[in-house]
């Protein structure tokens, strides 16, 4: 599976990009939307873990920009710790399929959410 | 009441001059009737008793005069014109009187104590003296006049006595003296009556300092004329002239935010209708665009039967800076919780890598640490959770989704993370579960946070080898949830603070347990925001239980159709 995680904070997305490999993925990195929207726009992903809280283009923009390049199989995962109604409302409306909460997620139980979502195929 | 008092401007001199026609009006009729009536009785109705009843008759007049001119003008220097013209009348209207009761040998001198006392409440209290001595001066004159024999057609009651110069000079120093004395009680008089006026101003002045300070105006609503009058402070809050004009209530909604008239609206109506004290935070909106935020406070009052609201009277507080303050604090909360969860988000993921063995085996002392390590950082994480709630509480932006949710399978997969925990502590966690199925319509994400919190507390409070029991049962439309253990129990005085937003019971067996003071206020809210009901009962020693009901799913459905 081919994933593209969009993270600025370098901790979480060693950790996550770490497990992810190591259960056989392919992982591209980006730090910011911006940077995130150039690899997302030069290669087909199976899912994109996106946060919204970065600098230079937030998570939200991201969406923005990228909603009329999005494939039908690509999954985007919104994996942030800004929860709230409204932002699900934005999100989903953007193309987003699922909004997940950072602090209630584990390396373990994201591979998990991201392998029923995408289930084996092109592993 | 301290509105119709700021607005009345201090007693003025026109309630001093009416004042005095009233004081006067007693004087002519309590001396002059009896007096009259008195030589009526003894000797008929003699060209004596004629003449001074002309004279009562003028002097009743000139007083009703007096008064007519009074109420024309309202300005000070005009009463001070009349009174003075008034002034020199009377003084020669009772002389007058005197020398024709008889001069030395009368008591009359006496009535000379009404323009004395009209001058000290005109012209100030030091005016009683000159008009003493002016007054005692006519006397001296008259009598003088009267010695020398150059006006001897005054009637008097004994001739012989006013060619006795020792008698008449004495009867000269007498009522001088007397005219003296009376000055003298009235000037005291008059100043302890402008000590008390100047003390009511005074206190009318610090009142409105007050008011300035602490940026709160008064208000009064007269309902039936619709008429409310403003203290100073009000206009300057609301951004008008404070000239101490009244506005109309209509006039009073314009002021008010267009996005809160409603709300205002309402909370008056209801005050009129249920006759309670009321209180609400509102916007106003001036005339220059500024938005500022209000407290107001009132309170209706009914007429003398008890009937119908006639009044409303109260305060408002521009507390527009706390607001912001407010809403700074707010806004720093939530940003301060969601900058601390990524980092702390950061330990989660590696301390679960390394307890997953994602980096290679641990051994068994190893992956104990990790997950005591794990285990803080989710608590540190729930109370993040916690705060980021409050601030959401705070600012009205707590929302919840409502689905149908299993209560029996959501209270054992939160029972499942707490099992370890009671087993460290040697408790029995029991999960008396109801053979119904409950289906509840609510947020699955805060009722866990609710119910996890309230079991986390039970096997907090609970001392080793008790008992943690949680029980759920239904009604026809209610879903019963119940978390008991056998605890150290909260006295019945800590109760009511219970649900109080930081409250930690600061109990001595409770010892050192760690805990925000937010988890039962939130839960409070939590559950309230479901249209259920969260309660407590407790004993110290034996155990507390906390008491959930939630609608039950088609309750709820059914309600909301």
């Amino acid at each position: 599976m081919k994933i593209l995680i969009i993270e600025d904070d370098h901790a979480l997305q060693d950790a996550y990009s770490y497990l992810l490999k190591l259960k056989g993925h392919k992982v591209a990195s980006a730090f910011d939307g911006k940077e995130g929207l150039k690899l997302a726009r030069s290669s087909r992903y199976d899912v994109i873990l996106l946060d919204l809280h970065m600098p230079v283009m937030d998570g939200i923009e991201f969406l923005k920009h990228y909603k009329k390049d999005l494939k039908p199989t690509t999954n985007v995962i919104v994996f942030s710790n800004m929860a709230s109604q409204e932002i699900d409302k934005t999100v989903t409306a953007l193309g987003a399929s699922t909004t997940l909460l950072k602090s209630s997620m584990t390396p373990a139980s994201l591979l998990s959410v991201i392998e029923a979502k995408v289930p084996t195929k092109n592993k | 009441m301290i509105l119709a008092a700021t607005n009345a401007a201090a007693p003025d001199i026109s309630e001093r001059t009416k004042w005095y026609v009233i004081v006067r009006m007693f004087f002519l009729l309590g001396v002059g009737i009896p007096g009259i009536l008195t030589q009526y009785v003894f000797d008929g109705w003699t060209s004596e008793v004629q003449k001074d009843s002309l004279l009562l008759m003028g002097a009743l007049l000139s007083n009703a005069a007096f008064y007519i001119l009074s109420l024309l003008r309202s300005d000070e220097a005009y009463h001070k014109k009349l009174a003075f013209v008034w002034l020199i009348l009377d003084v020669a209207l009772i002389s007058l009187l005197i020398f024709t009761k008889g001069g030395v040998e009368s008591r009359s001198p006496i009535l000379y104590t009404i323009p004395i006392l009209m001058s000290s409440a005109i012209f100030g209290r030091f005016a009683a003296f000159i008009t003493a001595a002016f007054c005692s001066l006519t006397y001296t004159v008259m009598l003088a006049l009267d010695y020398a024999g150059i006006v001897t057609s005054f009637g008097a009651l004994d001739p012989t006595l006013r060619t006795n110069l020792p008698y008449v000079i004495n009867s000269i120093f007498f009522f001088s003296a007397i005219l003296l004395v009376i000055a003298l009680a009235i000037n005291f008089i008059t100043r302890l009556l402008i000590e008390k006026e100047h003390q009511a101003s005074e206190n009318m002045r610090s009142l409105l300092r007050a008011q300035e300070i602490a940026k709160l105006g008064s208000w009064e609503w007269d309902v039936g004329s619709d008429t409310i009058s403003w203290s100073k402070e009000l206009h300057t809050i609301f951004g008008l002239q404070p000239d101490g004009s009244n506005i109309s209530y209509n006039q009073y909604v314009q002021l008010i935010h267009p996005d809160d008239r409603k709300h205002v609206g309402k909370t008056i109506q209801a005050a009129i209708k249920t006759k309670q004290p009321f209180h609400m935070d509102h916007r106003i909106l001036l005339p220059d665009g500024t938005v500022k935020y209000i407290h107001g406070e009132g309170q209706p009052y009914v007429d003398r039967l008890g009937g119908k609201v006639i009044k409303l009277a109260g305060t408002a507080q521009d507390i527009s800076e706390a607001y912001r303050l407010n809403d700074a604090r707010k806004e720093f909360l939530s940003l301060a919780s969601h900058q601390l969860r990524t980092p702390a988000s950061g330990v989660k993921s590696y301390l679960s890598l390394l307890l997953d063995g994602a980096a290679g085996e641990v051994s068994r002392k190893q992956k104990d640490f990790l997950k005591k390590a794990y285990d803080s950082n989710n608590h540190q994480l729930a109370i993040i959770d916690k705060l980021l709630s409050l601030a959401n509480v705070e600012s009205g932006k707590l929302t919840i989704r409502k689905e149908r949710v299993d209560l029996n399978f959501l209270v054992s997969s939160i029972l499942k993370y707490h099992a370890n925990e009671a087993k460290r502590k040697k408790l029995r966690l029991r999960f008396k579960r109801s053979p119904q199925i409950l289906m509840v319509y609510a947020d699955p994400s805060y009722l866990t946070m609710v119910i996890d919190n309230l079991v986390s507390n039970a096997i907090k409070y609970t001392p080793a080898n008790g008992r943690v029991t949680i029980a759920t049962d239904s009604s026809k439309t209610l879903a019963y949830l119940e978390v008991t253990d056998t605890g150290i129990g909260i006295a019945d005085d800590d109760l009511p603070r219970l649900f109080k937003k930081y409250s930690r019971l600061e109990s001595t067996t409770a010892g050192p347990i760690g805990g925000s003071g937010l988890g039962l206020y939130l839960a409070k809210y939590i559950i309230d925001l479901h249209r259920g009901s969260l309660s407590v009962t407790s004993k110290v020693g034996s155990g507390t239980s906390f008491n959930v009901k939630l609608p039950l799913s088609s309750s709820a459905a059914k309600r909301a159709v």
